[in-house]
């Protein structure tokens, strides 16, 4: 057999695997279309050179997931403990293994009276977990936060770089190795407003399609080079052609 | 591909509840102190295909990694304690309270909370729920009593027809530090639990607790616009994902037409 025959079905299962890829990223998406704080996956693809053969090189496609980190929608729900973060930034939260970062700023208060997320976990303030103890609480833009009109906390609101930024599950992101936090230089806290998640139902249901048709012209590129192999086996070498 | 089958699945039972949740805020739409609920939601776990930060073969670091998410879970059925509107009804067992705090009550012997102010008088002259549970101090209305009037601080007067005070009671009412977490009984009740915290008892109007308002009605705080946008939005979401779903089918479809 010839190399580039071989070649071309490598390439199309290739790209077959990775619109599967593609799908199950929008698939997430779209399942999260109503979580709070959610952001967004997107697919990309870049050249990359893989070996072919010993002594040639081929050009084939690299799959890179992105977390889009758009601002979403802030929906105002006035719920007192209902915080969004309007720009940048992450709220900290202490996960069971250890500092987590979220988006979602769906809080509640526990039996202690410490403010914490939809899965119970502390959200943190400057100084350590936040209890709020009084009746009323009033959270400013800078992330003051008042209970009974005496401030006793602010909330840290920081950033990382986005790339070193891993998604956990819980609506929590952790720190990949080597990436470190900072305080975010540019935010605005709405008390009473949730963050809606970032996915655009419009935008994920032309990726679909497109997969999908991408999906389908890769198999008819299968299909021509089984029938280039289908034509060699039978023809070729034919006496009566 | 089955993961696409999967977490589009997972996408259309969390709707499920949005909707069912949405179902039952619409149901109580009338229910004197019904407090509305909201699902909420967050993304279940990734499944880490290239980890990002990695060293490539070059020397370089893997920039973003490749992670698939396997869909959405419902993570809890929250309610939202804001303050329904007040109607009068002119009735002097109806108190509405204005600010937060529950009255309690006892059905079977457990202490129930509700802010649902709707009382009336049982055959031993009782005040008690429309269910019949007593209020909390109990407080029997004396023989003769043509009135009664109740102070925005809970204090409950007895009078004849002379203006005489037959009897006055105290009525407090009791805060939790997370009512989020109280459970929702049914019948306009709801119970402690571990995640509330348990009550402090105070009088009204004082600990900021919310004061009494006598021939008022609290009425639910469902908000019926934003529940319609709520089910159009939520409709809207199930059939996205209902489509994903579908797609994950259609590639299956063509990679079972493959082989000839």
């Amino acid at each position: 057999m010839f190399i580039h025959n071989r070649l071309g079905l490598l390439e199309s299962v290739e790209t077959l695997q990775n619109q599967e890829q593609r799908l199950n990223q929008v698939t997430n998406n779209l399942a999260n279309v109503d979580t709070p704080g959610f952001k967004k996956e997107t697919v990309t693809f870049d050249e990359m050179l893989y070996q072919a053969t010993r002594n040639r090189k081929r050009v084939g496609k690299g799959l890179n997931i992105n977390t889009v980190h758009q601002q979403g929608v802030v929906q105002k729900t006035d719920a007192p403990l209902d915080l969004a973060i309007s720009g940048d930034g992450f709220f900290r939260v202490q996960g069971p293994d250890g500092v987590r970062y979220t988006r979602a700023g769906n809080f509640q208060r526990n039996n202690e009276g410490l403010l914490v997320t939809a899965n119970g976990y502390p959200v943190l303030g400057e100084a350590g977990p936040i209890a709020i103890t009084g009746k009323k609480v009033d959270v400013a833009q800078d992330g003051g936060i008042f209970v009974d009109g005496v401030r006793v906390d602010r909330l840290a609101v920081v950033t990382a770089d986005p790339k070193g930024l891993k998604k956990e599950g819980e609506n929590l992101f952790r720190l990949a190795d080597g990436a470190a936090e900072e305080a975010s230089p540019n935010f605005r806290l709405l008390q009473g407003h949730l963050e809606k998640s970032n996915v655009n139902t419009v935008t994920e249901m032309t990726e679909m399609i497109d997969l999908y048709r991408a999906y389908e012209g890769q198999q008819k590129m299968i299909r021509a080079v089984d029938d280039l192999d289908d034509l060699a086996v039978r023809r070729v070498g034919s006496l009566t052609g | 591909m089955i993961r696409s089958l999967f977490s589009g699945r997972s996408g259309m039972t969390g709707q499920q509840l949005q909707l069912d949740t949405i179902a039952n805020n619409l149901a109580n739409v009338n229910t004197a102190g019904f407090k509305k609920s909201r699902a909420q939601f967050e993304d279940l776990y990734y499944q880490e295909i290239r980890a990002m930060g990695t060293e490539t073969a070059d020397g370089g670091r893997v920039p973003s990694g490749i992670q698939v998410g396997l869909g959405v879970k419902p993570t809890s059925v929250q309610k939202i304690f804001t303050q329904g509107s007040l109607t009068e009804t002119g009735n002097d067992l109806d108190w509405a309270i204005e600010g937060s705090g529950f009255f309690k009550v006892i059905r079977d012997g457990q202490d129930y909370f509700t802010r649902a102010g709707a009382f009336s008088l049982d055959g031993d002259g009782n005040v008690v729920t429309q269910n019949g549970d007593r209020l909390q101090p109990e407080f029997t209305v004396p023989q003769g009593t043509t009135s009664i009037g109740i102070n925005s601080n809970g204090l409950l007067t007895a009078k004849d027809a002379q203006q005489q005070v037959l009897g006055t009671v105290q009525i407090t009412l009791h805060s939790f530090i997370n009512p989020g977490g109280l459970r929702s009984y049914g019948a306009n009740l709801f119970q402690e639990t571990l995640a509330s915290g348990a009550p402090t008892e105070a009088n009204p109007g004082s600990d900021g607790l919310g004061t009494i308002q006598q021939r008022f009605m609290e009425v639910s705080n469902v908000d019926v616009t934003e529940e319609l946008v709520n089910m159009i939005i939520t409709q809207r979401a199930y059939e996205v994902n209902s489509k994903a779903v579908t797609t994950a089918d259609k590639l299956l479809e063509v990679a079972n037409t493959l082989v000839r």
